[in-house]
């Protein structure tokens, strides 16, 4: 008898023992030296389809936004595809931030050998305690969901929304798609029940009757689903503002630093100083943007190839330009303003 | 000095609405007319600007505000020729906020809450956007520093676009009497709110203020306008003055078929106007004004035995009206634009070097990606919330409302507008552009204030017993019902 209980019990250590070892790999993140982000430790190589879902765990001491990159063997380069952007919540504890990135991300694919957290504002303030990569569940998969429908995707200005604006979305798709999904099924199933009450009535009214209760009734589901994804769309647009809030209070020369990144406008307002209104000036820098901006801070300074003076920012003059201008006033090493004539 | 840069523009466009209205002023709502006032003020001011500065008159404060003294002097006396102002002391006094229910108080605050986030968030930072900054604003700040737009530095900045963004721009720097590029973008949201007020006034005309709200929330609502209203793009003036122009057009082919003679005319001079200050904010204004005349055209085809002699002055006038406006811009050697836009809907081919161009060119995946990529746009972002499957919703169940006068025609406009864009994109040189994906939300924003418009003139009547809008007497009800109040 008692080899009928213990030998189950043997089976069910063993086989809850192996699924234990292979339902999850534990990954350790550290700051990576004199850099702003976290780097996965040691180096591992996870089957994405087998482990589709990463749990970190995160204290952080403010709020803010933050990416997740892999690297895999089909691209072993960190890039924007291969992300995913979340919000961190501030906790004084450890916080289980659950993604299914399978879903959330086609690229999540191959086998991952190495994973990197970027926070917007650096890594400082942030702690990752013991994080893995594990098979999917039911209630993994509701968290992932959950938090990517109100992360950043589709809410926040990522890159620049000048041009088109991405809806929130859900399990890799956008939210609209399940919406239409629900616009048809309640039209279907309204459609049936009028039109069945229709069939089962005596006395029937006129069809094109009929047909413009049925559209009532779908344009009033397109209706509340407009509603629900406005509402939506509020969240997104409390969220901006609060982004924006930070220039609030502030001088308008505050603002455009605010508004640049690095020390760019700091320099563009050195320059203002140092070069007369109505000079001639030249510009090596960057493409793009801050070259186009060069242009409009230093207005009435016209840019022109027979300038005065040459703007450098981050960029090297060819070895023409440094046979006609000479070094005149620096702002630091690789930003400096050159005058024409050799010195 | 925020105040003196959107006064000038209203009063002018009061005088110049005032002039446009004459004794039908009556037939409008109070808020249609502040919105339609800053909107017509900002137009001439722009013609004016335009003016000055190719006669090499200096774009001071001073020069500016006697050129408006002058031109409102003028406007005045006709005005005064005829008695007539387009605001009343008993008009701005009636205006109340009587017997509004809960649900009205409710939309009104989620509609405030949209014009309040977006008034923030332009004014709160300075100029972000890069097309602002290589196009718009620096021109702006050349019209400041040097007092003109025609310096030889300035012209590439230009190109061939219409003034409108620029000379705005510009006009709030000289108002402000400085360089700043906080509220350079002050008139991106105003127009914004301009445009609310108009869309709430012209549905209130025919129907309940409660579903009149409801579609004023969601005129307000599509994240991709109220993003645009934010920066210093010339999208939100196109798409404002574009969309008002429509609307009007549509409101007064429904007047016409009405029979109301006084009103549809003021609504066709509105709809003129506007389309006619539409040429100076894009060069695809060109294009969609030629749309709106052939609807028009087809419209009074179609009902050539209504029309009487006394039709034809006025579409005479309203011809005049157009090209008073737009005509100094098309007159000044832009007239060839028009040429240019047609050759980019037709004659271009895509860019060779573009790779990605070159590899779709077989007709077929052109013509499948180019579908695929519009029904995503259309459908699938965030741009437009629910308002194509709502178009669609509507074709299907209301056709019959649609497909027959004077809805069909506002649908027209609609379609020549987007097929207007599938033969830019499938045959221009603007491919590669869907492709990279930094131009179609942008023009298809055209269409979306008259495709909620077709919505609601569709789906209104059917929800609101009684509200037939083909019925003259529920017209006049609700027009005198405009003149009580709000």
């Amino acid at each position: 008898m008692r080899k009928y209980i213990l030998f189950p019990f043997f089976l069910f250590i063993f086989f809850s023992g192996t699924t234990y070892a292979f339902d999850q790999i534990n990954i350790n993140f550290k700051p990576a030296p004199n850099t702003p982000y976290f780097i996965g430790v040691p180096e591992f190589n996870i089957d994405a389809e087998e482990f589709p879902t990463v749990v970190l765990n995160i204290k952080s001491n403010h709020s803010g936004m933050a990416r997740l990159f892999w690297a895999n063997n089909i691209d072993p380069q960190m890039n924007e595809p291969k992300s995913i952007p979340f919000f961190i919540d501030r906790s004084d504890d450890y916080k289980a931030y659950v993604f299914n990135a399978k879903s959330q991300n086609p690229y999540w694919s191959g086998f991952v050998s190495q994973l990197l957290i970027f926070p917007d504002g650096g890594s400082a303030g942030i702690e990752i305690g013991p994080s893995d990569a594990s098979i999917s569940k039911f209630t993994t998969n509701i968290q992932s969901g959950w938090r990517e429908f109100w992360g950043p995707r589709g809410r926040l200005v990522i890159g620049s929304t000048i041009n088109t604006m991405a809806s929130v979305v859900l399990f890799g798709q956008p939210i609209t798609a399940y919406l239409y999904w629900l616009i048809v099924m309640t039209g279907l199933g309204y459609t049936g029940y009028l039109t069945n009450k229709w069939f089962s009535s005596k006395k029937k009214e006129p069809f094109d009757l009929l047909w413009q209760k049925i559209g009532q009734g779908v344009i009033l589901a397109i209706l509340l689903c407009w509603c629900f994804l406005e509402a939506s769309n509020m969240f997104s647009l409390w969220l901006v503002a609060k982004q924006d809030a930070v220039f609030i209070g502030k001088k308008l020369e505050e603002k455009r630093i605010l508004a640049n990144t690095g020390d760019f406008y700091k320099f563009m307002l050195f320059c203002q100083k140092n070069i007369p209104l109505k000079s001639r000036i030249d510009t090596r820098i960057p493409p793009m943007y801050n070259d186009i901006k060069a242009t409009y801070y230093l207005y009435p300074r016209k840019v022109t190839s027979e300038a005065e003076y040459l703007v450098v920012y981050d960029l090297k003059p060819d070895a023409n330009s440094l046979n006609k201008f000479a070094p005149w006033q620096t702002f630091r090493p690789g930003a400096m303003i050159l005058k024409r004539g050799k010195s | 000095m925020i105040i003196l840069v959107i006064a000038v523009p209203f009063i002018l466009g009061l005088f110049v609405l005032s002039a446009l209205l004459k004794n039908n002023a009556g037939e409008f709502h109070f808020t249609e007319k502040i919105g339609l006032a800053l909107m017509l003020g900002l137009g001439t001011l722009t013609v004016l600007m335009f003016l000055l500065g190719k006669t090499g008159i200096l774009l001071s404060l001073t020069n500016i505000l006697i050129t408006v003294a002058l031109l409102a002097a003028i406007l005045a006396v006709y005005i005064s020729i005829n008695k007539t102002f387009c605001l009343t002391v008993p008009e701005i006094k009636g205006f109340n906020f009587k017997g509004f229910s809960k649900l009205d108080w409710l939309l009104i605050t989620l509609i405030s809450l949209k014009v309040i986030f977006v008034l923030f968030s332009a004014l709160v930072k300075p100029v972000v956007d890069i097309d602002a900054f290589q196009f718009y604003s620096i021109v702006a700040k050349g019209i400041f520093y040097d007092g003109s737009f025609t310096l030889p530095y300035l012209q590439h900045f230009m190109g061939d676009k219409p003034l409108l963004p620029y000379l705005t721009q510009g006009w709030a720097l000289v108002g402000l009497g400085r360089d700043n590029d906080a509220l350079i973008k002050i008139f991106s949201p105003l127009l914004f709110t301009c445009w609310l007020a108009i869309f709430f006034s012209s549905l209130r005309r025919y129907y309940p203020r409660t579903p009149s709200l409801f579609f004023t929330f969601l005129a307000g609502s599509f994240p991709f306008i109220v993003y645009h209203a934010t920066t210093a793009y010339a999208d939100v003036p196109i798409t404002v003055y574009y969309g008002t122009a429509s609307i009007y057009l549509f409101l007064y082919m429904k007047e016409f078929i009405l029979g109301n003679k006084n009103r549809s005319g003021a609504l066709l001079l509105v709809a003129a106007s506007l389309l006619g200050i539409t040429i100076w904010t894009k060069v695809a204004a060109t294009v969609l004004a030629g749309i709106n005349i052939t609807v028009l055209a087809a419209f009074l085809w179609f009902n050539r035995s209504r029309v009487e002699r006394a039709f034809w002055q006025m579409i005479a006038v309203s011809g005049m009206i157009f090209f008073f406006f737009s005509g100094p811009w098309l007159f000044t050697g832009h007239f060839g634009t028009i040429g240019i836009v047609i050759s980019s809907l037709f004659g271009s081919t895509p860019d060779p070097a573009s790779s990605t161009a070159a590899a779709v060119t077989q007709p077929g995946n052109k013509f499948e990606m180019i579908l695929t990529i519009f029904s995503r746009k259309l459908f699938l972002y965030a741009d437009w919330h629910l308002l194509w499957a709502l178009v669609v919703g509507v074709l299907v169940f209301f056709y019959r409302r649609v497909f027959s006068q004077p809805l069909i025609f506002l649908l027209a406009i609609i379609v020549l507008d987007l097929l207007s864009l599938f033969v830019q994109f499938s045959s221009g040189e603007t491919f590669r552009w869907l492709l990279d994906g930094t131009l179609f939300d942008r023009l298809a924003m055209n269409s979306v204030p008259a495709a909620l418009f077709l919505c609601a003139e569709a789906i209104l009547p059917g929800f609101i017993p009684g509200s037939k809008e083909s019925s003259p007497a529920t017209s006049s009800r609700a027009s005198r019902g405009n003149k009580k109040g709000s």
